[in-house]
């Protein structure tokens, strides 16, 4: 089997409250290979960020990470130094936000900031960071890039600030890139040019990505492996392909059907009873038990175990328990 | 047509001084809302889509008199409301109401949801306590809140429920109209496809109208009727929800559609055209066609004479000079 570029091995973050404590990334585990685009899915509040921002070790007081392990290249994370995290950090492993504004100075020109982080990680002297700063600005699709180079953050769109965060993080060539909902903030005819960015590189750099998205559209147009998560954690996991044509997880069922379909009409739309339990709300056993349109006793009193229920693909949900009862088949969302 | 419309829109405009952060003396307009106008049935619901910054809000506001418009003309019922004296426009402000995207800071914090939802009916209608308690709970019901929620606070409640909230106060006055101003898009994906629902059942059982505003085609798809198209201040496309979406005559409408990400990896669309370059400043829109520098089909034309908004297809209205038609689309 190929390797994996990283392993995430039951990961645990916990945030220690004054409420109490907050399990937001709730063991959960996962692998990525060499070139691999794997989506994180699920709503407000699931875990997404914190489980990428735990990768970064970027986890602030009161959060920790409380368990398990984190292997990039066979090193694990959890355990380095700061000082050696800090150098993995935008060479090896490199991260853009939602908001590209508040990761880049306001104060400093575009060119400045790229040139920095060239010359920090790519040992380049300046005249030879200019020219690379000033190329990686083409490859992101900036029209003038001599002109953008100079200028300011908010003098940019937010779709140009966008491709000047994914032209920084490339600019070190990281083997990992970590995108945290990178398109939220744009339209969507944007949108639909920064993703088509993004496969480029991956093709050309064969750099692996991490994307996290609530967007199911956006997880289907770009993602080779998915991880569904819901209250901090990993309910169903699979191949892009087997998790849209097969989903196991009432969750998954329920956010497939619930996002709008551009060719298909009807008079009522599907949607998921209820809403996301606060972080202290969620029920005992499964923690979607209260919204579960398939709900048993045994979901109430006891949290399923995760299992594999095919090649790669795994599921927590007692509907697969001993029976392996069939998503399809009896009730659905209405 | 031979019904009256409910409302009527002609040539609306609207433009800010920006002057401020120019250096120049000479004085910067931007026009949010120029030159729109439509007509809305009682009881159909009219979709407003567009990408950010287009001017769906100010249009929205300008309905509601939120804002004063720099020209033309808003008819409710017939009525200029421009020139209604006051107490008549207090009176007509209760037929037409509001719910605005971000159900987090457009209720009082410091309010009770029982408070808040009252708030419209003891300014507009002389109620006892017992009447307006009986109301209240009426309209939670109707919106799904369940009534033991009545004396909590906006902030012990999800983005959905809060916009339950909103929704509830918009409704109070049984209004002609209500102005969706992105009612969902703050919202989870499973829990927008509930308030779609219930804005829809709302819509049908109070016989209600709407101007339903989103960004993207997804959102109004499910309830409105019709559709407008907005581009940098411009309604550039007009027609029914079907026609728009198996038939799209703008080349931006037809741009807008093909950038939707489609949740299903089989229909992965590797080749699919994409709309190029970004939207213009709208201080300085270009000349001609305000879409020319994006638009895949431009001719010399585009850039020199902005096309007018006419009627290509009954009931189909388009500004464009080169319409894609069944023969011009790929
Ligand atoms: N600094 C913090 N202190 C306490 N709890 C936190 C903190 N940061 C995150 N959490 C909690 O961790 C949980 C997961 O949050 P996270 O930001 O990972 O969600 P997300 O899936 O990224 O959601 P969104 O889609 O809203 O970005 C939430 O319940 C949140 O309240
Ligand atoms: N009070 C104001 N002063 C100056 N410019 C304004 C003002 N209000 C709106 N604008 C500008 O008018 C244009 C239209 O704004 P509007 O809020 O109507 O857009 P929108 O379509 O609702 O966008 P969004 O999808 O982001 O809500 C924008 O360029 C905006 O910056
Ligand atoms: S008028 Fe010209 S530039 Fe404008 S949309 Fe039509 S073809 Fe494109
Ligand atoms: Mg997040
Ligand atoms: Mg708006």
């Amino acid at each position: 089997m190929e390797h994996a570029l990283l392993t995430v091995n039951r990961l645990k973050t916990y945030f220690y409250t004054e409420d109490g404590v907050v399990p937001a990334v709730d063991d959960v585990s996962f692998a990525i290979k060499k070139g691999e685009v794997v989506a994180i899915v699920g709503e407000s509040g699931s875990g997404k960020s914190v489980t990428s921002l735990s990768v970064m070790r970027l986890i602030e007081n009161p959060g920790k990470i409380a368990g398990g392990e984190i292997l990039f290249e066979g090193r694990n994370l959890v355990d380095i130094s700061l000082k050696k995290m800090r150098e993995l950090r935008g060479n090896q492993l490199a991260m853009i936000f939602q908001e590209p504004l508040t990761s880049l100075n306001p104060v400093f020109t575009i060119g400045n900031q790229l040139a920095e982080s060239i010359r920090l990680h790519q040992k380049k002297n300046k005249k030879e960071a200019i020219k690379i700063g000033i190329e990686m600005l083409e490859k992101v699709g900036i029209a003038r890039a001599n002109q953008v180079y100079d200028q300011y953050p908010h003098a940019l769109s937010g779709g140009m600030q966008q491709r000047v965060m994914i032209a920084m993080a490339l600019s070190c060539n990281p083997k990992l890139l970590i995108a945290d909902e990178p398109t939220t903030a744009l339209d969507v005819t944007i949108q639909a040019q920064i993703l088509r960015l993004m496969k480029d590189l991956i093709e050309e750099f064969g750099t692996s990505i991490l994307l996290i998205t609530h967007d199911l559209g956006v997880v289907a147009e770009m993602a080779d492996q998915v991880i569904v998560m819901y209250g901090g954690q990993v309910v169903e996991q699979a191949d892009v392909f087997t998790l849209f044509k097969e989903p196991k997880h009432p969750y998954t069922k329920g956010l497939i059907d619930s996002t709008p379909k551009i060719h298909e009409w009807k008079e009522e739309l599907n949607s998921i009873p209820g809403t996301v339990p606060g972080p202290f709300e969620f029920p005992e056993g499964c923690k979607f038990a209260d919204r579960c349109p398939f709900v048993m006793d045994k979901c109430k009193a006891e949290s399923p175990p995760v299992i594999e229920i095919g090649k790669g693909h795994v599921v927590r949900c007692w509907l697969h328990g001993e029976k392996g009862l069939k998503l399809n088949e009896s009730k659905s969302f209405t | 047509m031979s019904q009256n419309p409910l409302l009527e829109v002609r040539g609306l405009k609207k433009s800010f001084d920006v002057t401020k952060g120019f250096l120049k003396k000479e004085k910067h307009y931007l026009y949010a809302v120029n030159d729109v106008s439509f007509t809305l049935k009682k009881g159909e619901v009219l979709g407003i889509v567009g990408e950010s910054g287009c001017g769906k809000s100010t249009l929205g506001n300008l309905i509601v008199h939120l804002h004063e418009p720099t020209a033309g003309e808003i008819l409710f019922e017939g009525i200029s409301l421009l020139d209604l004296p006051a107490e008549q426009l207090r009176r007509r402000r209760a037929d037409i109401q509001i719910i605005f995207q971000d159900p987090f800071s457009s209720l009082n914090p410091r309010k009770r949801v029982f408070d808040i939802i009252a708030e419209p009916l003891r300014t507009h209608l002389a109620l006892s306590k017992a009447e307006l308690k009986q109301d209240v709970l009426h309209l939670m019901e109707l919106v799904g809140l369940n009534r033991s929620y009545l004396y909590r606070y906006p902030h012990e409640f999800s983005g959905g429920q809060r916009q339950r909230v909103g929704i509830a106060r918009a409704i109070a006055l049984r209004p002609k109209l209500i102005i969706c101003d992105e009612p969902v898009s703050a919202l989870d994906v499973s829990i927008q496809s509930q308030i779609l629902n219930l804005l829809k059942k709302l819509q049908k059982e109070l016989q209600l109208t709407y101007l339903f505003i989103a960004h993207g085609l997804p959102a109004v798809k499910h309830v409105s009727d019709r559709i407008a198209v907005m581009y940098l201040g411009k309604i550039v496309e007009l027609t029914t929800k079907e026609k728009l979406f198996m038939n799209p005559m703008h080349p931006y409408t037809e741009g807008l559609l093909s950038a939707i990400p489609i949740p299903d990896p089989t229909e992965r669309k590797e080749q699919r055209k994409l709309l190029e370059g970004d939207i213009p400043d709208p201080v300085n829109p270009p000349a001609g066609c305000k879409f020319h520098p994006r638009c895949p089909y431009k001719t010399e034309i585009c850039s020199r004479i902005e096309p007018e908004f006419t009627e290509k297809e009954v009931g189909h209205f388009v500004a464009c000079h080169h319409p894609l038609g069944k023969e011009n689309k790929e």
